[in-house]
């Protein structure tokens, strides 16, 4: 038994000696080519959160951004998935060794590193989904802002809370419309200002527009379990609650399932939902994939502007709205488009944080 | 039992293995040691077979996915190791692949000691979460301290954390006989929520410069703290000297496993725990023991991990954290051996790392990159555990041709084969 085992062990070593040799072997050969980075092309790339690209939302809609901006633009594409925490360093690392023209971070969670990078490669130009740049502050829309100023980084800014406006007066017509109790629900994935912001529209509207509203506000604490999400919404739903706004991901499309399931309705966020659940009224859309193609065609046309950002509101049409239920009444829909008019002229100010 | 007791020298692990093991959790390692290290070898080849058909049938060649998934890892930085420059990719890629093994070297001693003791920890993620919670917390306190002092606090902490923290399963297989893969997965939920707790707004680890931003994130591990990097540039997440303490874990596993009285009396319950009771060694606290030894190993990757490259976690970090899992994968692998879970450790760590990295491109799709990743490593570890029901059919036939033979050589059949 011993022996045996002795025995079993050197094989195993040898095993990994022969195929490490085996690597080196054919590693020596090809590696000479690797500095084989193309500089004639424009190159970009985009690093996802862990949430990864095939989260049905935000990671996602900005990987289509970044397709199409290879298909329209012709430039070459390194779109780089972080599958856990320890991938955002070596991912981005992965970008600016391959001389990426421009580097897209894929959100909030990823700000620490990108600004490590930008200090690390300050010849690289960086850009980050719902940050601004230090030195674009004070015109801030969102709320996040970078710690430094970086010459070489852009912020991506989004009004959600002017989509979050939208949806917020539906939700509280159609509630108003229907009798009954007077409350409406949110579900949100963590307590952080990309979420908040969303909710903050959807409050302060729906009340604005219906005096009587209760607006309920939870958390999930988390972006990827739908049953979370569903749990939350039923006991929202039990409270009276009439429309749900999910913004929570991919653990949100449990919310909306829920409002199926409760024959009330549902609002997605960040993508059109209008096809994961049977009830959606309407979805709050945040066009990410427009900031990151935006942010790409303005570097390869050389205007690339260091601490500074590009806003996205329904004005710019960067903030939207989904595919409308057929069941709601065409008045709201121009009362609707009224608010957006009234956004876009400056007349009617949503706030950003939650009150 | 009116027999006389056992001899002085007390059993032979070999000779006590003549009985049927107790817990499912021996009866698996028996199975594992009586493969040796074929079956491992060749199911580790079936599984990238299986692996190479489903890249075949993506549209992709399977060898050219494999060869980008060896790059990826940086394995081909072993055919010219004098250039440690981490501005080349494949430096770079090693020493992220050695980051990762690092880890699964002390999340896989954790799943195999236990595994001796006849114990299967399911629970090292969760015991690595409480090792990475308290590292974060004496890193990011006692400011003043001198470097090396607070280093090892914070590496003796989050051992010490793991080693509690385990040590309840024990504790409750000892005294209640709970058993001990239900009590460490709750314990993995207590741990992943207490880690939700802590990073969150307003929980006691968030950053104090976060609370206005609502930002759940801890502080960062001040620099004092912070193990030293030996290879790569500390910004960029370079290889931390926390490698040499894994290497070192897996001595001091082997030798206490193999040439103390403590690894005897943790080999013996594992064997049999009758037998081991039998002869005057106490079983109770060797389940404890065991437990806080494996849960030691887990809480020390988290500590490591936190001092050494990560430095800060948040709410969302917590969620996404799975390594302690990919442990048991390590531990089985290599067979529950020091040497075993090293190497294993490594296939892991080049796997987990290469597939991330090598597969993604402008060529591949970035979701079906993601895919394969999980594919493959999947298809590996799901192997890995078939080998044992491989071995189990093996077993059975055999014992049913043996009772063929007796039954037709007209002698009564045994009620159990040995």
């Amino acid at each position: 038994m011993r022996v045996s085992h002795r025995f079993s062990i050197f094989t195993a070593l040898l095993a990994v000696l022969v195929l490490a040799g085996l690597a080196a072997l054919v590693g020596s050969s090809s590696s000479q080519a690797s500095p084989r980075a193309s500089k004639a092309t424009f190159l970009a790339s985009l690093v996802s959160d862990i949430g990864k690209f095939t989260d049905r939302s935000f990671n996602q809609s900005q990987l289509e951004g970044l397709k199409r901006a290879k298909t329209k633009l012709h430039i070459n594409i390194l779109p780089l998935q972080s599958n856990t925490t320890s991938d955002y360093t070596p991912n981005f690392n992965q970008a600016v060794r391959a001389h990426a023209n421009i580097t897209i971070a894929a959100g909030f969670l990823l700000a620490d590193t990108l600004e490590t990078f930008a200090d690390q490669f300050p010849n690289s130009k960086f850009a980050i989904t719902d940050y601004c740049a230090k030195g674009s502050a004070s015109k801030c829309l969102a709320g996040n802002v970078l710690t430094k100023d970086h010459p070489n980084v852009m912020g991506l800014d989004y009004a959600a809370n002017q989509s979050g406006c939208l949806v917020g007066y539906l939700a509280a017509e159609v509630t108003k419309k229907h009798g009954g109790k007077q409350v409406i629900g949110a579900v949100g994935g963590l307590h952080i200002p990309p979420v908040d912001i969303w909710m903050a529209g959807y409050k302060y509207c729906a009340k604005l527009f219906n005096k009587h509203i209760k607006v309920l506000i939870d958390y999930s604490g988390d972006f990827s379990k739908s049953d979370l999400c569903k749990t939350i919404a039923d006991n929202q739903i039990a409270q009276g609650s009439f429309v749900e706004f999910q913004v929570a991901g991919g653990c949100g499309l449990g919310a909306l399932k829920s409002a199926d399931a409760h024959h009330v309705w549902g609002i997605g966020v960040d993508k059109d939902q209008s096809k994961d659940a049977k009830r959606v009224l309407i979805s709050g859309v945040k066009h990410v994939d427009l900031g990151v193609f935006n942010v790409i065609k303005t570097t390869k046309a050389g205007k690339f502007k260091g601490n500074k950002d590009l806003q996205f509101t329904l004005a710019n049409g960067g903030m939207g709205v989904g595919k409308i239920h057929a069941g709601v009444p065409k008045a709201f829909i121009t009362a609707m488009n009224k608010i957006k008019a009234k956004i876009i002229a400056g007349k009617l100010h949503v706030p950003k944080k939650l009150t | 039992m009116s027999e006389p007791l056992a001899p002085q020298h007390g059993p032979q692990p070999d000779e006590i293995a003549q009985e049927p093991p107790a817990t499912p959790a021996a009866r698996l390692a028996r199975w594992q040691d009586a493969g040796g290290v074929l079956v491992p070898v060749a199911t580790g080849i079936f599984a990238f077979l299986i692996g190479g058909v489903v890249i075949a049938a993506t549209g992709h060649n399977p060898i050219q996915a494999y060869w980008d998934i060896i790059k990826g890892a940086g394995f081909n930085w072993l055919a010219h190791p004098w250039n440690t420059d981490v501005a080349t990719t494949a430096a770079y890629n090693f020493s992220q692949t050695l980051l990762q093994t690092t880890s699964l070297i002390l999340c896989g001693l954790a799943v195999a000691f236990a595994f001796r003791c006849g114990l299967f920890n399911i629970g090292g993620n969760g015991q690595y979460l409480v090792g990475l919670i308290c590292a974060n917390w004496i890193g990011v306190s006692f400011v003043n301290m001198a470097r090396p002092a607070h280093i090892l606090l914070g590496i003796a902490v989050a051992a010490a954390a793991g080693a509690a923290w385990a040590a309840i399963a024990g504790f409750l297989k000892a005294t209640v006989g709970a058993h001990e893969v239900s009590t460490t997965i709750m314990l993995n939920w207590i741990a992943y929520w207490i880690g939700n707790y802590v990073f969150l707004q307003g929980g006691p680890l968030q950053a104090p410069k976060n609370v206005p931003l609502d930002v759940p994130i801890s502080a960062d591990v001040v620099p004092g703290a912070q193990l030293p990097v030996f290879w790569g540039i500390p910004a960029l997440q370079g290889l931390h000297i926390g490698f040499f303490i894994a290497i070192g874990a897996l001595v001091v596993f082997w030798i206490v496993l193999n040439r103390t009285t403590l690894g005897y009396e943790v080999r013996a319950v594992g064997y049999n725990p009758d037998a081991a009771a039998y002869g005057g060694i106490k079983v109770r606290t060797n389940y404890i023991r065991a437990m806080a030894i494996s849960g030691a190993f887990a809480g020390l990757a988290g500590g490591i991990d936190m001092l050494g490259y990560l430095h800060h976690f948040g709410t969302i970090d917590v969620q996404a954290t799975s390594i302690g899992f990919l442990g048991i994968a390590v531990a089985l692998l290599g067979r529950n051996t020091a040497l075993g879970t090293g190497i294993a450790a490594l296939l892991f760590g080049g796997l987990v790392y290469g597939t991330t990295h090598g597969l993604q491109s402008g060529v591949i799709d970035p979701s079906l990159a993601g895919h394969l990743t999980e594919i493959i490593q999947g298809l590996v570890v799901l192997f890995v555990g078939a080998d044992v029901l491989i071995l189990a059919v093996w077993n059975s036939r055999r014992k049913l041709r043996r009772q063929g033979r007796v039954a037709e050589s007209g002698q009564p059949k045994p009620e159990t084969a040995s």
